[in-house]
């Protein structure tokens, strides 16, 4: 009986051993071959687990406590933050933070390296990679910090023994791995840490914002996009506003607009920040224009140029340039108008930031582009025609990015209708009379005065954009325009594009404009379309022949 | 794994070298052909086999095979991209792998043992992914992204209570038939993010792989099986077994809880010592 019992004490010890075996969690290096090994303890058994295994680690050297900090949100807890060790070098990205609450540990998250089977005995010393860098970028670093040797697990897989230096140069925070057995670039990244975030817009409205994060807080920098797009808050600084116009001074990180948490609510500045980077990508997509020089110039967004209750005491001058205005200074640069204290009306409407209009900061931009291509001269015709192209490009953007409607937010051929309250408009594309502005040539202003009527003027040839899309009749000539449809709207404004960007000269005329838009037609879809057709209708619509 | 695998090879040796080590004197039980006559008559059928009535104390089955099919699962997660919802679907499929197991029981009554069993399974997942991805400057205009991703280790451990019952086929030949509940736990890694990369203008986003997580659970379920053995001796045989599992844990790699389908099947040879 005795003997007989033996046996299945054996069978039970074996079945012990195998089920300790199996289900005693292996060291996290040794389930995974090679590479990143993610640890999510958080429940009691497994954070109790990683606890005892955290605790060999660091025996081992493995891990090395980088210190414990105190939970500032819950009391009695505590934060520490291990780092992973390879042979007493760091593995770059191989961290864990264990959280505590009363001596016990409440979880321990974040990520191992296993396999790592490299010499840590490097052949160049930290001042040969420096070196390198300094060679590579032209800038010269200084003795601190030095560079650090880490394990740096690679992307592809493997590890590599390497130098991790930053360097701080003119267009990018850039970081550094290079190789300490050859003296080879084994990684170089941007730190520049862009990041999306959200914001209100003028209009409340929530869109994205791409911003720069920096020394804990978020900069109005756009790094995503191929050029660079600040927006600069320039806090009603008016005397500010004007030197850095006027090139007194340079601006800097201090007066970007700024935001502690990426959910930006400064309305005016989210509004002119996304509302460039939409233009931008407006140009690019439907143009395959790269900004506003096609070199992607540096784009930048002035908010807040003067103080909103300060507009009692300014100067009409100050009031017309700064409150109820935005222009294109040049350079990239923008000037986006204050408007005026909410409740205060002038012209029997409230008036807003000027950047809270998509169409409006598309033709402050599409300035930018005349500047570097036909570069009409402002003044009389070549004037009218560039103010043109801008309410063109304006209206486009908002189709590009809108419902067509009415009222704020909306698609439509009303130039800066999002701006006042109740909503109202500048100048009307599809009925340029309607703000007494001229829809046929003949009624042209004549005079002096805006530089000889380049904003009346300008109907005439934003109203043949607008009959060449959407058709209909002109008022004044009571012809008859068959529009290639909203759906094409795209066609028209490929060719006025062309036409005005790559045909026209600086002095352009209207009669010119007609024969550009339509050579454009013609290259670009072919003689007798129905591009060419009802741009042809339009300009004769409008009497320019 | 490869450490797993290595610690699993180690037990199952174990296991089966102190089996195999055993002394005879230690069984002195009578296994079914114990009642075997030594010397059958001529030209007389023998008697059926599902007549012999086992007279052992009881059984250890060591075996070791692999994992021909499991159930596979879905995984949902949603993460932060660019400020908004990303989404990442995964359909998994289990891959075969190395199974590991033991079985024992103490016969109770005629044929019928009971006892229990743990089985070991290592293997590797792979999904077929797919997910949205937000565009970084417009709200609601995602990026569809597709790819697969494969190697994500998985280790299986079964522990049931069993019934057998014996089964005599031949002369040296018989089989265990057995079930009984079981608690399968699993430890696996399961998708939580999408990794991809994007340049301007953004339209598109390539999907380059997935972000894992270490995810355990567990849950009871069921295993039915069948284990034919040789008698090389009177209470050693050597043979295989194929078993059938099955259990749902509800595993949570994110914010999203998975229903994952464990077990499966396995066929496993092994040694059986009956004493």
């Amino acid at each position: 009986m005795r003997l007989a019992k033996r046996p299945a004490r054996r069978a039970l010890a074996i079945l012990a051993v195998l089920a300790t075996a199996f289900l005693t969690p292996a060291h996290p290096s040794a389930q995974s071959p090679i590479g990143r090994r993610a640890v999510t303890a958080t429940g009691d058994r497994d954070a109790r687990t990683w606890d005892a295994q955290v605790e060999r680690m660091l025996r081992d050297g493995q891990l090395r406590s980088r210190g414990e900090q105190a939970d500032l949100m819950l009391e009695g807890r505590s934060h520490e933050r291990l780092d992973q060790y390879h042979q007493g070098v760091r593995v770059f990205g191989g961290e864990l933070v264990r959280q505590a609450a009363g001596g016990q540990t409440v979880s321990v998250i974040g990520s191992l390296y296993a396999g790592i089977r490299l010499d840590v005995e490097p052949a160049i010393g930290p001042g040969e990679a420096a070196a390198v860098v300094e060679t590579l970028t032209g800038v010269a670093r200084g003795p601190e910090p030095a560079p650090e040797l880490v394990v740096l697990p690679k992307d592809d897989g493997g590890y590599a023994l390497a130098y991790r230096l930053r360097v701080l140069t003119p267009e990018d925070l850039s970081v550094f791995f290079i190789d300490a057995g050859t003296g080879g670039i084994v990684l170089r990244y941007s730190d520049l840490q862009t990041t999306v975030g959200t914001g209100q817009g003028v209009h409340n409205d929530t869109k994205k914002v791409s911003t720069t994060a920096r020394n804990g807080t978020y900069l109005a920098i756009d790094a995503m996009r191929p050029p660079a797009i600040y927006t600069y808050d320039l806090k009603g600084n008016l005397a500010r506003t004007q030197a850095y116009l006027n090139g007194m001074l340079t601006l800097n990180d201090s007066d970007v607009a700024a935001d502690a948490d990426n959910d930006w609510t400064d309305t005016a500045a989210v509004d002119a920040h996304a509302y460039a980077g939409w233009t931008y990508d407006y140009l690019y997509k439907r143009f395959n224009r790269l900004g506003l020089d096609n070199r992607n110039l540096t784009m930048t967004s002035l908010v807040h140029p003067v103080r909103r209750d300060d507009w009692a005491s300014a100067p009409s001058s100050v009031l017309n340039l700064y409150y109820l205005n935005a222009f294109y200074a040049g350079g990239g640069i923008m000037v986006y108008g204050e408007g005026l204290p909410p409740g205060v009306t002038m012209g029997g409407r409230q008036w807003n930031y000027f950047s809270g209009a998509l169409d409006v900061v598309a033709h402050e931009l599409a300035h930018g582009v005349t500047d570097f291509t036909s570069n009409l001269i402002y003044r009389n015709e070549s004037g009218a025609l560039n103010e043109a192209f801008s309410d063109i490009i304006g209206a486009s953007v908002e189709f590009y990015y809108q419902q067509a409607g009415s009222g704020y937010l909306k698609a439509d051929y009303l130039v800066g209708e999002d701006l006042t309250a109740p909503s109202g408009a500048f100048r009307s594309m599809a009925d340029p009379q309607a703000y007494d502005d001229p829809d046929h040539y003949s009624r042209r202003y004549t005079g002096s005065a805006d530089n000889g009527g380049v904003h009346s003027n300008s109907g005439i040839a934003n109203h043949a954009f607008y009959l060449a899309i959407e058709g209909g009749v002109n008022r004044t000539s009571s012809l008859a325009v068959q529009g290639v449809g909203a759906a094409n709207r795209e066609k028209i404004e490929k060719a006025f594009y062309r036409g005005f960007t790559q045909l026209l000269p600086a002095n352009a005329t209207f009669a010119m404009a007609r024969v550009a838009t339509l050579q454009a037609a013609r290259d670009l879809y072919g003689a007798g379309s129905d591009v060419e057709r009802a741009i042809e209708q339009a300009w004769t619509a409008v009497g320019v022949s | 794994m490869r450490a797993t695998l290595t610690r699993a090879a180690f037990a199952a040796m174990l296991a089966a070298s102190v089996l195999l080590a055993a002394p005879p004197a230690l069984a002195q039980s009578t296994g079914p052909q114990a009642a075997r006559p030594k010397a059958p008559p001529p030209r007389k059928a023998a008697p059926p086999q599902t007549a012999k009535v086992w007279k052992g104390r009881g059984f250890v089955v060591v075996s070791a095979g692999a994992l021909l099919a499991a159930p596979g699962y879905t995984s949902t997660a949603t993460f932060k991209v660019h400020a908004e919802d990303a989404t990442l679907n995964a359909d998994a499929t289990v891959g075969i792998g190395p199974v590991f197991g033991a079985r024992g029981g103490v016969r109770v009554w005629k044929n019928l043992a009971v006892g229990g069993g743990v089985a070991v399974t290592s293997t590797s997942q792979s999904l077929d992914v797919t997910g949205r991805i937000p565009h970084p400057f417009q709200f609601n205009q995602p990026r569809d992204v597709e790819g697969t991703a494969s190697g994500l280790p998985r280790v299986e451990t079964l522990a049931a209570f069993e019934v057998s019952w014996l089964v005599a086929l031949a002369r040296r030949v018989d089989m265990f038939v057995f079930g009984g509940p079981a608690y399968i736990s699993v430890r696996q890694d399961m998708a939580t993010r999408i990794q991809f990369t994007e340049s301007y203008p953004y339209d598109t986003a390539t999907f380059t792989g997935v972000e894992t997580a270490s995810v355990s659970g567990g849950a009871i379920g069921a295993t039915a099986g069948v284990d034919v053995s040789y008698l090389v001796t009177k209470r050693f045989g050597i043979g295989g077994e194929v078993r059938y599992s099955y259990a749902s844990a509800t595993l949570k790699p994110s914010t999203e809880p998975a229903t994952v389908g464990l077990g499966g099947l396995h066929a496993a040879f092994g040694a059986r010592i009956l004493f």
